[in-house]
């Protein structure tokens, strides 16, 4: 029998993850140990890393000891809802088909299809039907609500055909497909709560939001049973390289987050420097583990295996901001104004930007956001809650900060109370479940939204929680697929009724959505390469749903002025290259956030990012 | 089986149409259609426990039922899925394009 060690790396889009999983699987691979690292992050990132083609198989990494393997997200989805429609194929109308197919490109089943793969890996190590690993580790982790879903009982679908206390039928109908090899998830889900095996590894930016982050996220795991937890801190600043004032202030900034983590969490602690450069190739990757692995007494490490020479300077000119202030404004009619982007990467600042600026320019502005109400009153400067509040300070402009929590919980709370007097505990216990699904969260909040926009109070409604192309696609799958489909709202109506007031404002809604004049949705990245991939997925994803992008923000760009040292000339040079290559990936106009002293507290460092963000021409940074 | 008390037995189908969730929680409001469906059959057993049996599909789960069943495969190759719910009753489509009330689902039981 193997005794194989899992290892499970979390974290926002941005934080480092692949990097740190990477540098571990290094650290392994050199100590004698059998490694393999799988990633479902969009292709090529692992092999960025390693600089070498890899693939979906288990491919030699160039070193003794390690291999790796991709698994790409897109091809696992195709194969996973190939397995259950393919035997369909020929037998069902096309048009039938098309509407079982979008039911499997909801996140929740691209999750599920890669953690599937994942399993199929567990399971043959514990059979010992591959070549045995000492370790492996995955670099995206499932999240509890996938692991839930699995857990579900074998047969509860079935138990609630036979007793007709439900159909069966459910954001996890993919999984339901998948129960036949119940037994397979009965061993991943253990091994996933054996804490001798299985060790979950968060990594996290030192700063309010990671910290706000990783509670969740620990709430999460434990919901599912998993012991074993330890915490990664990375791209913490040298303070040997923060002899400007400006980097000395994020730097102290820096540390008492810090300090808070540490009294936060009680596991295992790691923490990393940031480096002067990307981290790629198996060099850069030893010199990243010897840090995060240290021999007794070594000191930590921040700038690169010297060669003696900085990297070489890119051309400014991808370093220029457009201007996106005229695509804000509304004309005539209420605007939305839509960030979206992965957690952590400054959407909330962004918002609050944007939604001063507007206030500025005499427009009447809403900022409703999702972020935590403490969190959203310290970059305002004031306090905000579940009722809009006008912003003193910024004639015109108004915050209310949805509780998703609360809303979802008083969304789930509703209905369980109905359905309590009514279902069995099984029932009950999947219901539960469906509730809990991440869909759930991003309708409550999808849900405020609407009250706010129909109000017709505002001339502009900034928000920074957009809905993803799936969730769009459902509201409208009524509308466009017209006479063909009927999903959730059709079915309301009894099945064949045409109008109805929930049905007519949807559809207002969902129109104004996909008209550009009205509504404008905006990506927020880290000018770094997972970031970029991530927005790239969502952005065709939104425009599966007839919504086109229509601007980008690049966020915590580095002011070339800071730049006195070669550790941050350094860095910038590979920010400016990604600035580069965004602009000629997603054609649409890149503005420039740049980074700020410390976190955005308080009106005036918010009145200087907006200004920073809607600069009317475009002048290149720190010239 | 309950044969040898010389009860007639019955068996409901219903088929469903493709949704995200059988509750519509993923929605607004949660789908009132289909909760009083699931009470509906609920009701009709616990009254007629030993002549009625039901069974629900779902076109995400069970499509393989949908494309073995003649009556329920034709109806969605002519009308698309906007046929959906069809209920059958001994194989015998008896309602189409909405579910049927707890009256209706007597009625079928007695039958």
């Amino acid at each position: 029998m193997t005794t194989t060690q899992y290892l499970f790396f979390s974290g926002k889009g941005g934080v480092g993850k692949t990097t740190m999983a990477c540098a571990t699987a290094v650290h392994h691979a050199r100590q004698g140990k059998a490694v393999l690292i799988v990633t479902t992050d969009p292709a090529s990132n692992l092999a960025d890393v390693f600089e070498q083609p890899i693939g979906h198989k288990v491919t030699p990494l160039g070193m003794d000891n390690l291999w790796g393997m991709e698994i790409e997200p897109d091809k696992a989805t195709e194969e996973f809802r190939e397995r259950a429609l393919g035997p369909l194929r020929g037998v069902l109308p096309e048009n039938v088909l098309a509407v079982m197919e979008e039911q499997f490109n909801s996140p929740c089943t691209t999750e599920i299809a890669a953690f599937d793969r994942f399993v199929d890996l567990m399971i043959q190590e514990e059979r010992g039907d591959s070549p045995a690993f000492d370790v492996i580790i995955f670099d995206t982790a499932p999240t509890g609500h996938t692991i839930r879903l699995l857990e579900l009982p074998v047969d509860w679908s079935k138990h609630i055909e036979e007793s007709a206390q439900g159909s069966g039928n459910t954001c996890i109908g993919p999984v339901a497909n998948l129960q036949q090899q119940k037994a397979k998830y009965d061993t991943a889900t253990a091994l996933l709560a054996n804490p001798d095996r299985t060790t979950f590894i968060f990594v996290t930016h030192a700063d309010l939001t990671g910290l706000y982050e990783t509670k969740r996220a620990s709430g999460e795991l434990a919901s599912i049973g998993v012991r074993s937890v330890e915490l990664i801190v990375n791209g913490l600043l040298p303070e040997e390289v923060c002899g400007h004032p400006f980097f000395r202030q994020r730097y102290e900034a820096q540390q008492r987050c810090l300090e808070r983590i540490v009294e936060t969490f009680s596991w295992t602690q790691r923490r990393m420097y940031l480096r002067d450069r990307e981290i790629k190739g198996l060099d850069g990757l030893a010199h990243v583990a010897a840090d995060l692995y240290p021999r007794a007494g070594a000191a930590p490490q921040f700038t690169l295996e010297d060669d003696g020479e900085e990297a070489a300077p890119e051309p400014e000119a991808g370093a220029v901001s457009d201007p996106i202030a005229p695509l804000l404004q509304p004309e005539g009619r209420t605007k939305a104004v839509f960030f979206t982007g992965k957690g952590g990467v400054g959407k909330t600042v962004v918002s609050c930007a944007a939604a001063f600026h507007l206030a500025e320019q005499g427009y009447n502005t809403l900022l409703l956001t999702t972020d935590p109400a403490a969190h959203i009153g310290a970059v305002l400067g004031q306090e905000v809650g579940a009722v809009p509040v006008p912003v003193e300070g910024a004639p015109g402009l108004s915050a209310v900060s949805i509780d998703q929590e609360e809303a979802t919980e008083a969304y789930r709370a509703r209905i369980l109370a109905d359905a309590r007097t009514k279902y069995a505990p099984d029932m009950l216990k999947a219901l539960e479940e469906e509730l809990n699904s991440p869909c759930t969260e991003e309708m409550a909040a999808f849900d405020r939204f609407m009250e706010y926009l129909e109000s017709e109070a505002y001339d502009v409604i900034v928000i920074d929680t957009a809905p993803t192309g799936h969730t769009l696609r459902l509201l409208e799958l009524p509308f466009s697929y017209n006479d063909q489909a009927m999903l959730l709202f059709n079915s309301r109506q009894g099945g064949g009724a045409n109008a109805s007031p929930e049905k007519d404002r949807l559809a207002r809604i969902v129109e104004q959505l996909k008209d550009p004049q009205r509504a404008v949705f905006a990506f927020v990245v880290y000018p770094e390469s997972t970031p970029i991939e991530e927005a790239a997925r969502a952005m065709a994803d939104l425009e599966k749903a007839g919504i086109r992008a229509q601007f980008v923000v690049a966020n915590q760009v580095i002011g070339a002025e800071y730049c006195t040292n070669a550790f941050f000339r350094s860095r910038r040079a590979m920010q400016v290259k990604h600035l580069r290559r965004m602009k000629e990936r997603f054609r649409a106009p890149v503005a420039i956030l740049p980074l700020l002293a410390g976190e955005v507290a308080g009106l005036d460092a918010v009145r200087e990012a907006a200004e920073a963000l809607t600069a009317p021409a475009a002048t290149p940074q720190g010239a | 089986m309950t044969q040898t008390t010389g009860a007639k037995l019955v068996s409901i189908e219903v088929y469903d149409p493709p949704m995200c969730c059988a509750t519509g929680v993923c929605g607004p409001e949660p789908d009132t259609e289909l909760l009083a469906i699931r009470d509906a059959l609920l009701q009709l057993e616990h009254e007629l426990p030993d002549t009625v049996t039901v069974a629900r599909y779902n076109l995400n789960n069970d499509g393989d039922k949908y494309a073995q069943n003649p009556e329920v495969l034709n109806r969605l190759r002519e009308h698309g899925v906007d046929i959906l719910p069809v209920t059958l009753v001994n194989g015998a489509p008896v309602k189409e394009r909405s579910y049927p009330t707890l009256d209706e689902l007597r009625v079928y039981a007695a039958r």
